[in-house]
């Protein structure tokens, strides 16, 4: 088999040699045998003659060769394909439309799949990623550094378990006085042991390092190290200053590694127990690290969940890690496998509408496949020259297909929220060997779904194919089936995509209750060690300093930011009520300081908002929302009564004013029980809160005025993130605005495709049945009467398409429920408008078509023919 | 003298034949296998290439190029290993059936 492979790849790859030794040994062969007939006596010519007559057809001969090393398959291969060619360059308008349809549809699949792929699916690039487990506890996935050391410790079934900060996020680093922005994670010092990574230059910390607080060491990524470093190997042992530390370089990770959370392309790593000497408080306190194990071969993940449970004291699963950390993965994976689906049957329709178009193309070479079948040319042969049309068709759409998807993967990462934006680097479009592997398999597949059959129909009828006008009723049958199929995914597209329209539209237009227009917010930190209360103050002093500002009306801050994605849980107990957890005595708590709701936007429906002398010194209270009040003191007026919130059972808060509901943490949760609290009452380190201003009029001047306010107030505060309160709206909704945007653009192609195709259809069927039609209209039917004719057929698809498609998407809308808001999966007004759409499409395909028909002049057609 | 075309099948085992008796070019096999048949057998000229090809590409015989007798260049076929072992394998099937073929007919 190897020896035969080899043969027949030396005789492709050599070919030319191989023709003229084949040409030269036949032609020794001929003049020796004519050199023996001259010695016997022959003639010389004569001879020469006989030996050309006795060995029979070179040409033959040498083709029998090339068969003999399995040539001829590669020979009909290449001349199909350049027969292919030749009629792709005689009908240039079908060929475009067909690549420009195929590599859309294949593109925007390669981008969904890169995409799903590199957040679900793709492993990370160390050693053995299958054996990478993580642990975690129910939906907690962070612990105590305290925690995973004992894990580490006394694993038996682990080879190695890492530590890695959960939360981290670009900071500054300062190098030689600039500073830089990087994203940082401070990781356990067997960090790059546990993974079995080697550094591609200089070296990584080992544990070791760790109990060492000589130099603070850290490894940067290769990515890090060319764009900052410029790709210096000078960059081992470079210096540089992160808070209070000096730090050295001492290594660059392989290339391409970006450490093991999807959601962050990390480019330093520090050994976090260099930072965090022993006895640091922040190592029993606080659950902060993520923990990943690399299990001992034949180890599987329940042991190892049963062992980390003895040695953390609690009830932990570990479950495969091998493509990393993601908080990303849970939010995204349900949008992109919508949108996947949503391109698969744009790729679909794409395919049926090629398939009608190659179906009518071959109805139209009849001729030609029955003359060539008629002078002997097989059924497998014919059928293999039509798919190597289609192939030829697929390889260019499959080559523009991955252009097309890297600008489809920029148009989807383009949604994604500023938050997820440190994800770009692992997310992004890269042509690997998955990517690749899977565009070629899915352009062969479409391939085959739209070729074989359109090629298998067009060689079905060796027999009639001459003496018979093209087509028969048969083909006339497929090809409406394959129209019916347009419409009905058209329909289905449509629909869902009203859905998703439908359901940003009601987000957006929700009464969240509170007023985002004109509504400034920005971060503020003051990570000073100072007291809480000196925080407050310094808080409280820009606070007065905003509200002097031009223009600003109102000026406030609260510890957590309005659909920040966080909350605090606390459990309530009212005055006199049995105490007791349960989900049902469960609210949300913020601390505000005043002026905080008015600033917001959220009425006080009764009572009174905070003022400053709500401190330390007085009566506690709370203002509550609507839900609150309803939850816990149903039926009362809660104005004066009294709670106790979970943090400090002995303390009595009295409600002082009750506030319309708020969606606090998105904008799809229904609105939760909550309470406000004045800062100055409450305990917390206050380390950064959210401010919010609202002007007058929102001119950009604000903003920068504010940040200014804040370095005059306090050199030392931290502003982070000065935006419009819009731009908070509209980034919860970023995944809600994708979906939206990308299922309305990809229902609008599916459309125009759709409306092509049947356009085709009818055309063609009208341009074959000219001689009909001719002699309907010279025994009298009207012009009137013939164009309906053709109006009828388009309604009938029409209405079989919709048949199909509007149960098709009620069944299918069932599965996206969860995505939705305000709209039920039947929703009447996205199914309508879809329904119009459609029609109206359908109609206008079918009016040329029908326009035409009345046009044909019976005298003109019946002499033509 | 009478001559009878081959039986499909058994070219490829006269090849190897012919070329175990030492390396020769394509209109050498063909003579050696006319000599060593006494003339009782014809090769179709035309199908002796493909032949000789198709051994080759199964690695039973190799060739390379070198002069004739009368100086002009020629490719050399030579048995392979796996020529030989092929050559003994087939020769035993072939008598096998001759002689199997010739008792049923003397019955």
């Amino acid at each position: 088999m190897l020896t035969r492979l080899r043969a027949f790849f030396g005789a492709l790859l050599r070919r030319r040699r191989m023709e003229s030794e084949m040409d030269q040994e036949l032609r020794f062969h001929m003049e020796a045998y004519a050199d023996d007939l001259a010695r016997s006596g022959v003639p010389r010519a004569e001879a020469e003659r006989r030996a050309g007559i006795e060995f029979g057809g070179v040409a033959r001969t040498k083709e029998d060769c090339r068969q003999s090393l399995g040539l001829r398959l590669i020979d009909e291969l290449r001349q199909d394909l350049r027969y292919a060619a030749r009629s792709m360059r005689r009908n240039p308008g079908f060929a475009a439309a067909a690549v420009v349809s195929l590599a859309l549809g294949i593109g925007a699949n390669t981008a969904l799949f890169s995409l799903l792929d590199s957040l679900l699916y793709k492993p990370a690039p160390v050693p053995h990623p299958g054996q990478l487990v993580r642990v975690a506890e129910g939906e907690q996935d962070a612990f105590t550094y305290t925690a995973y050391d004992r894990l580490d410790r006394g694993t038996r079934l682990c080879s190695a378990v890492l530590a890695m900060e959960k939360l981290f996020r670009p900071v500054t680093i300062e190098e030689r006085g600039e500073p830089v922005s990087a994203v940082l994670q401070l990781v356990s010092a067997n960090y790059f042991d546990a993974l079995g990574l080697a550094p591609s230059r200089g070296r990584v910390f080992h544990a070791a390092d760790g109990r060492s607080q000589a130099e603070q060491l850290a490894v940067i990524s290769d990515s890090f190290w060319r764009r900052h470093y410029g790709a210096n190997p000078a960059a081992l042992g470079a210096r540089f200053r992160y808070g209070i530390y000096d730090v050295t370089v001492i290594g660059v990770a392989p290339p391409g590694f970006r450490g093991m959370t999807v959601d962050f392309a990390v480019d330093i790593w520090m050994p976090l127990e260099q930072i965090l000497p022993p006895g640091s408080p922040e190592l029993s306190h606080g659950r902060w690290v993520q923990v990943l194990g690399r299990l001992q071969p034949g180890v599987r993940p329940a042991q190892a969940a049963a062992e980390a449970g003895a040695l953390m004291n609690r009830r932990v699963t570990v479950a495969p890690c091998g493509s990393g950390f993601s908080a990303l993965r849970g939010r995204y994976l349900r949008p992109f496998l919508v949108l996947e689906c949503v391109a698969g049957f744009v790729l679909l329709i794409a395919c049926v509408n090629l398939a009608n178009l190659l179906l009518a193309g071959a109805a139209s070479r009849q001729r030609e496949i029955a003359t060539r079948q008629a002078i002997g040319a097989g059924r497998g042969r014919l059928v293999r020259q039509l798919l190597a049309e289609n192939l030829l068709l697929v390889g260019i759409g499959g080559a523009a297909a991955i252009l097309a998807a890297h600008w489809f993967s920029l148009g989807i990462l383009g949604f994604l929220p500023p938050a997820a934006v440190p994800a770009l680097a692992n997310l992004s479009f890269h042509a690997d060997a998955r990517v690749l592997t899977f565009t070629i398999l899915l352009s062969l597949f479409t391939c085959l779904l739209f070729g074989l059959a359109p090629a298998l129909r067009a060689t079905a009828a060796p027999a009639t194919g001459l003496k018979e006008p093209a087509g028969g009723v048969r083909g006339r049958w497929t090809v409406r089936t394959l129209a019916v199929a347009e419409v009905a995914i058209c329909t289905l597209l449509l629909i869902a995509s009203g859905l998703f329209v439908r359901t940003l539209r009601n987000l957006k237009t929700l009464d969240a209750g509170f007023k985002a227009e004109g509504l400034l917010t920005a971060g503020i930190s003051l990570l000073d060690n100072v007291s809480p209360l000196t925080r407050i103050q310094a808080y409280d002093a820009l606070r007065e300093r905003a509200l002097r500002l031009h223009g600003v009306r109102a000026a406030a801050y609260s510890q957590i930011g309005q659909l920040s994605g966080h909350a605090l849980d606390h459990e309530i107990a009212p005055e006199g009520a049995p105490s007791g957890p349960g989900r049902a005595r469960d609210a949300l708590g913020n601390n505000v300081s005043p002026g905080f709701l008015a600033a917001i936007g959220t009425p006080l429906l009764s009572g009174r908002d905070f003022t400053d002398r709500d401190d330390a010194e007085r009566p506690q209270v709370a203002i509550v929302n609507e839900s609150f009040a309803r939850r816990f003191f149903p039926g009362e007026n809660p104005l004066g009564r009294r709670f106790r919130i979970d943090i400090d059972r002995d303390r009595l808060v009295e409600v002082v004013g009750v506030v319309r509901d708020t969606r606090w943490i998105d904008l799809r949760e229904r609105p939760q029980p909550m309470y406000y609290r004045p800062c100055r009452q409450e305990r917390g380190t206050f380390t950064s809160v959210t401010f919010a201003v609202r002007a007058s009029d929102d001119s950009p001047g604000i903003a920068e005025a504010f940040r200014q306010a804040a370095s005059e107030v306090n050199p030392r505060f931290t502003v982070l993130d000065v935006v419009p309160f819009t731009e908070i709206v509209d980034r919860t909704l970023a995944t809600e605005r994708a979906v939206a945007s990308i299922s309305a653009a990809f229902g609008a192609l599916a459309i125009s495709v759709g409306c092509i195709g049947l356009y085709g259809v009818l055309s063609y069927g009208v341009a074959r049945r000219r001689r009909e039609i001719g002699i309907r209209m010279a025994l009298g039917a009207t012009r009137a009467g013939v164009g309906w004719t053709v109006l009828r057929e388009s309604l009938a698809i029409l209405a079989a398409g919709l048949a199909i498609g509007v149960p098709l998407a009620l069944a299918g809308a069932r599965f996206v429920a969860a995505m939705l808001f305000g709209v039920t999966p039947a929703d009447p007004v996205a199914v309508a408008l879809a329904l119009g759409i459609v029609s109206a499409t359908a109609l206008a395909a079918a009016w040329l078509p029908a326009r035409r028909a009345a046009a044909i002049e019976p005298l003109t057609t019946l002499r033509h023919e | 003298m009478e001559t009878s075309d081959i039986l499909p099948g058994t070219l490829d085992l006269l090849i190897l034949k012919a070329v175990s008796l030492g390396p020769l070019h394509g209109y050498g096999v063909l003579l050696r296998i006319q000599q060593i048949s006494g003339d009782a057998l014809r090769i179709q000229q035309g199908s002796l290439y493909p032949a000789l090809y198709r051994l080759q590409a199964q690695g039973l015989i190799s060739s390379e190029w070198g002069e004739s007798d009368n100086n002009r260049r020629a490719r050399f076929y030579q048995l392979t290993a796996a020529g030989r072992k092929r050559l003994r394998a087939e020769s035993r099937t072939w008598t096998r059936f001759a002689t199997a073929v010739a008792t049923a007919l003397d019955a």
